[in-house]
């Protein structure tokens, strides 16, 4: 799990996150996982002193997040600063609107981006009314 | 009679017997073709009659008809035996009847009648049969029935289709069940209602069995598990108590919220559209609203997906109120809708509306942290959980919605601390029973969600050693290792 991380990167605690979860699903949960997104995003993020880390979300075969470019083609490349993808996670800021206003850049099927989105969320169990 | 024609056979062609079809034949006899063909040796109909006698010979009910036909035949002389055979009671007839004259007035009569015989009784085999089934059918096929019948009976058809029919599933071996615990919870709810409010899921159970026709009974067991994080038995009771009282409007407003949170948005929209269209108070302001903008059928969720109109009918029911007051269920009631909306913000300040008029409601202060949470404001969400806990401290959603916030705030410690004692709070309501391992009762008391919250939990804090315990559900053991931290 450490090794997903990276120094000077807060993206890099979410997407730690993000693995245990997927870890943590039983095998029914990922299969329905992988079948809702069926593809595999790669993440380059950018810190406030612009170095770039790259994560790689894969929701095609494994199921499973991995420091570094994808190592199969990824579906869609994306392109962020830290903050903004801290914000995603978070909830504050959905995927298209950070895309309208150029925090987001895509390389590759941009239509597949939207569903980041999901993947976040899926991952956080809702709170109860 | 065209297949008769070529007949070689000259004891037949000369036959008294020919003679007369030949005489049926001038006389255009109205008789149903099956029943005059069967004279000839080889006709594939006359086969047909054949396997029909069979099947009336083997068949119980037709035995004595149809044997009594074929003994006849018997008598009757060798050349006109295949067709006595086939159609044997006809042919006795015009066999004895040398003058034709009369008798054929007489074989009309005979064949119609006997054409309607058998038209009622090839008729009648349908009813007939089910009878003769229904009260000799073996037990292991009335058995199959029964379960067939049973399985069916789990389904319920209506307007939307066939979907299974769920009921509450009591814990068995409930100990306020028992006479003497009645006792203590009739003093109970004479007290105070805020005593009612306190009681425990079991009481509620016990007092739903003891009264199982009671709207309001049902409606307390319901509130009483959305509030112990069971969303599924909550919905079950909700759903009853509508069934036998569906002017119950605090109901509706419960079922809505069940179904927000089980993400059926349909479910919701309906249960407020219900709720507007019980709702006396506002009647006025509903049919001016409806006056307005086309009744309410039109609102018509299903297919926009929105529900737009809906929300519009209350906020007009909301300013139909001169009285100045605020009434909070119209406010929960839209923070609702919004809330399936995913409008968060709007759906905050609804939620913050009606606290100001209930300043003591703990639901409203889970509801309006759950919003804020939903909506990525977990730190925000933490003082009004805290605040609904100190209202309610058995308040279980409210613990774990906590423990949510913890999570996505990445305090893992203390989410872990949050959830697991929610956990003990659910495990509490299990009735112990020392007989038996207890494990089915669990099912449905402790519920999965937060056993799988607390392992996320568990994985975040590197601690595989507690990860696993949940995959077991072992809260005993839980707490054990989770001491030696």
């Amino acid at each position: 799990m450490s090794d997903i991380k990276v120094e000077g990167f807060k993206s890099s605690e979410t997407l730690a996150a993000l693995a245990t979860v997927f870890e943590a699903y039983s095998e029914d949960q990922k299969k329905a996982q992988i079948k809702k997104t069926n593809g595999i995003f790669e993440l380059r993020v950018k810190n406030a002193e612009g170095k770039e880390a790259i994560w790689t979300i894969d929701m095609k075969t494994t199921g499973s997040v991995y420091k570094g470019g994808a190592k199969s083609k990824p579906n869609v490349t994306i392109l962020l600063s830290d903050d903004t993808f801290q914000q995603l996670a978070d909830g504050k800021l959905d995927g298209q609107k950070a895309f309208m206003t150029g925090k987001l850049k895509t390389k590759g099927n941009m239509m597949f981006a939207t569903k980041l989105d999901g993947v976040l969320k899926a991952t956080k169990t809702k709170a109860k009314l | 009679m065209d297949a008769v024609q070529y007949e070689r056979n000259p004891k037949f062609q000369n036959s008294q017997f020919l003679g007369l079809m030949k005489q049926l034949r001038d006389r255009e006899m109205v008789v149903e073709g099956d029943t005059m063909v069967p004279v000839e040796e080889a006709s594939s109909t006359s086969g047909g009659w054949a396997t029909e006698f069979q099947k009336s010979a083997t068949d119980v009910k037709g035995k004595g008809r149809a044997l009594e036909p074929l003994r006849m035949t018997v008598n009757e002389s060798g050349i006109y035996s295949i067709g006595a055979q086939n159609r044997p009671t006809e042919f006795d007839l015009s066999g004895r009847s040398e003058v034709f004259g009369p008798a054929e007035e007489e074989i009309d009569a005979y064949f119609r009648t006997d054409n309607d015989d058998y038209i009622n009784y090839w008729r009648g085999p349908e009813s007939q049969g089910a009878r003769f089934q229904s009260s000799t059918t073996p037990p292991a096929v009335l058995a199959e029935w029964d379960k067939l019948q049973r399985d069916w009976d789990i389904f319920e058809a209506t307007t939307t289709g066939i979907k299974p029919i769920s009921n509450y599933q009591f814990q068995a071996n409930n100990p306020y069940v028992l006479g003497e615990a009645s006792r203590h919870h009739n003093m109970h709810s004479t007290l105070s209602a805020a005593s009612l409010e306190l009681q425990s899921v079991l009481e509620l159970e016990a007092a739903v069995q003891r009264d199982p026709y009671n709207a309001t009974a049902w409606f307390s067991l319901g509130v009483k598990q959305q509030e112990n994080e069971r969303e599924q038995k909550a919905l079950h009771a909700l759903r009853r108590a509508l069934e036998l009282d569906s002017t119950h409007l605090p109901a509706w407003l419960a079922l809505a919220i069940s179904h927000t949170n089980d993400g059926n948005r349909r479910g919701s929209y309906e249960a407020i559209r219900s709720w507007v269209q019980h709702n006396v108070r506002y009647r006025e302001a509903v049919e001016a609203y409806r006056a307005s903008h086309g009744d309410m059928e039109d609102f018509n969720m299903a297919q926009t997906g929105n529900s737009d109109s809906l929300v519009e009918c209350l906020i007009a029911m909301a300013r139909s109120d001169i009285s100045g007051e605020i009434d909070a269920d119209i406010q929960i009631a839209l923070a609702i809708l919004m809330n399936t909306n995913e409008a968060y913000d709007k759906a905050r300040d609804c939620f913050t509306t009606a606290l100001a008029v209930r300043p003591d409601d703990w639901q409203l202060y889970n509801r309006v942290g759950a919003t804020l949470a939903n909506n990525g404001q977990s730190q925000d969400a933490l003082q009004y959980y805290y605040h609904a806990l100190e209202l309610n401290p058995a308040y279980i959603r409210a613990r774990f919605n906590l423990g949510i916030s913890c999570i996505n705030l990445r305090r893992y410690q203390e989410a872990s601390q949050h959830i697991l004692d929610a956990l003990v709070l659910q495990d509490a309501d299990v009735v112990q029973d020392p007989a038996e391992d207890g494990t089915e009762n669990k099912r449905g008391v402790v519920s999965s969600a937060l056993w799988e919250s607390l392992k996320t939990c568990c994985m975040q804090m590197q601690r595989i050693d507690l990860a696993t315990i949940c995959d077991r559900q072992d809260l005993d053991a839980f707490r054990l290792n989770y001491q030696i931290l």
